[in-house]
């Protein structure tokens, strides 16, 4: 056999067996030399031989019918899946491909933001939303109508110049919190402007068209009137 | 090239481009179905394993033959996807015990022979073997060779391929396929010599 004390010779000889193709078969011998010399060589060669010719033995098996059936029906299936694709009709590009791709490319960003801005899907508050106000409302009532008292004792141009100083303050104040809670941080330069819709509209059309959006056409409206601030900016 | 005898078959399978079963394939298919039957059957070692491994190797000649293009015997190219059809079923029945015999790299050719047989611990087979018990041993011995030596030898014994064409089939070389072969036959002669020796000379 093929133990490891085996000599070297014995190993080579069964290694060469392998070089004819006819070894082993019906007729062939292991030759003169080591092969009728060695008496375990040639144990080995007879059981090799025996080998071969239980292999020569086995049965061969037809295939059977159930492989007509099965490739039949993967056929079927796969001419089914042509078909369909076959038939599948050429879908051609709508039109307004046409003007998209022409603003994707001529570069004008306020183009793309207006257009998805205001593209966006304007929600309805739900039911739940109005009971959950009066809810609120009924049980802050005292505190609503003195703000609602303070809201109305003040003509309407103080309180927006009041709410819009309020605001300034508030983004200012911010600003000032970010600046000095960072001292190791990357220094981050915030400022607070204000700007009317015109000069918004001339400084960054990008925000102005966004603010316009966002707005609902009001900054359109006070950059032609040319009157009141368009909001604070961030550089 | 080689004359290779299915050439106007696989012509007339890549100039039709289908038809199913009905159409030109069903030439091939009946040249072949018997042989393929039998790689596969020997190497997953059952019937319903052969019939699955059978029809995905028939599934896979039908949607490739347009790209076949005589760069080896057609026969070959078939032996090759029965062989991994089979192979493959199993390593995916069992994929824990194959994970580490690497079936596809050929590079994994070591001589070591403990990889050669995958279960040691199955029980020797029986001395007295009547001639179905024999067909019977014989099989599971195939079945615990490793998949790379199964392979050789169903191609070698089974199917009477010459150490070229199984080459070709396997895509190694003709040292590799004595040496494999070498190597089944040690795995064989162990499993199988007692019984093998009662059955012939009783
Ligand atoms: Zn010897």
């Amino acid at each position: 056999m093929t133990a490891p004390s085996e000599p070297s010779t014995c190993r080579e000889w069964r290694d060469a067996c392998f070089d004819s193709e006819a070894a082993f078969g019906p007729g062939s011998s292991p030759g003169a030399g080591h092969g009728s010399e060695c008496a375990a060589c040639a144990d080995w060669w007879g059981r090799q031989c025996r080998l071969v010719a239980a292999f020569r033995d086995l049965q061969r098996s037809a295939a059977p019918a159930a492989l007509d059936q099965r490739l039949g029906s993967e056929q079927l299936a796969a001419a089914r899946t042509r078909a369909v694709l076959e038939h599948l009709s050429v879908l051609h590009a709508p039109a307004v491909l046409d003007r998209l791709v022409g603003e994707e490319i001529s570069g004008q960003p306020g183009t793309t933001v207006g257009r998805f801005a205001t593209d966006l899907a304007r929600l309805q508050a739900p039911a739940a939303l109005e009971r959950a106000l009066a809810d609120s409302a009924a049980i802050a009532d005292e505190p609503a109508a003195a703000a609602r008292e303070f809201r109305t004792s003040i003509p309407g141009g103080l309180r927006r110049r009041w709410i819009g100083a309020a605001g300034a303050l508030a983004a200012g104040l911010l600003a000032l919190v970010v600046l000095r809670a960072g001292s190791d941080e990357p220094n981050y330069r915030f400022e607070v402007v204000e700007l009317d819709a015109a000069q918004l509209r001339e400084q960054s059309p990008l925000g102005f068209r966004f603010a316009d959006a966002v707005s609902g056409g009001a900054v359109a409206v006070r950059a032609a009137l040319g009157e009141s601030p368009a909001g604070g900016g961030r550089k | 090239m080689y004359p290779d005898p299915d050439h106007s078959f696989v012509l007339a399978c890549q100039e039709a481009g289908s038809g199913g079963l009905d159409g030109p394939f069903r030439g091939l298919y009946d040249r072949y179905k018997d042989r393929v039957y039998n790689v596969c059957f020997r190497i997953t070692g059952n019937a319903s394993d052969a019939l699955d491994a059978s029809q995905e190797t028939f599934g896979i000649l039908y949607r490739k033959i347009g790209e076949f293009r005589f760069h080896s015997r057609f026969s070959s190219w078939v032996y090759r996807i029965a062989v991994n059809a089979s192979i493959d079923l199993k390593r995916r029945q069992s994929s824990r015990r194959f994970a580490s015999l690497e079936w596809a790299s050929e590079s994994g050719d070591s001589p070591g022979r403990s990889q050669d047989v995958l279960d040691e611990n199955i029980e020797m087979p029986m001395a007295s073997a009547s001639r179905h018990e024999l067909e019977r041993e014989v099989q599971l011995a195939i079945t615990r060779l490793s998949p790379k030596l199964r392979a050789i030898t169903v191609l070698r014994y089974v199917e009477n391929l010459s150490y070229e064409e199984i080459a070709e089939a396997l895509d190694i070389s003709i040292g590799t396929v004595k040496s494999r072969l070498a190597r089944a036959h040690d795995a064989l002669d162990r499993e199988l010599g007692p019984v093998l020796h009662k059955h012939y000379l009783g």
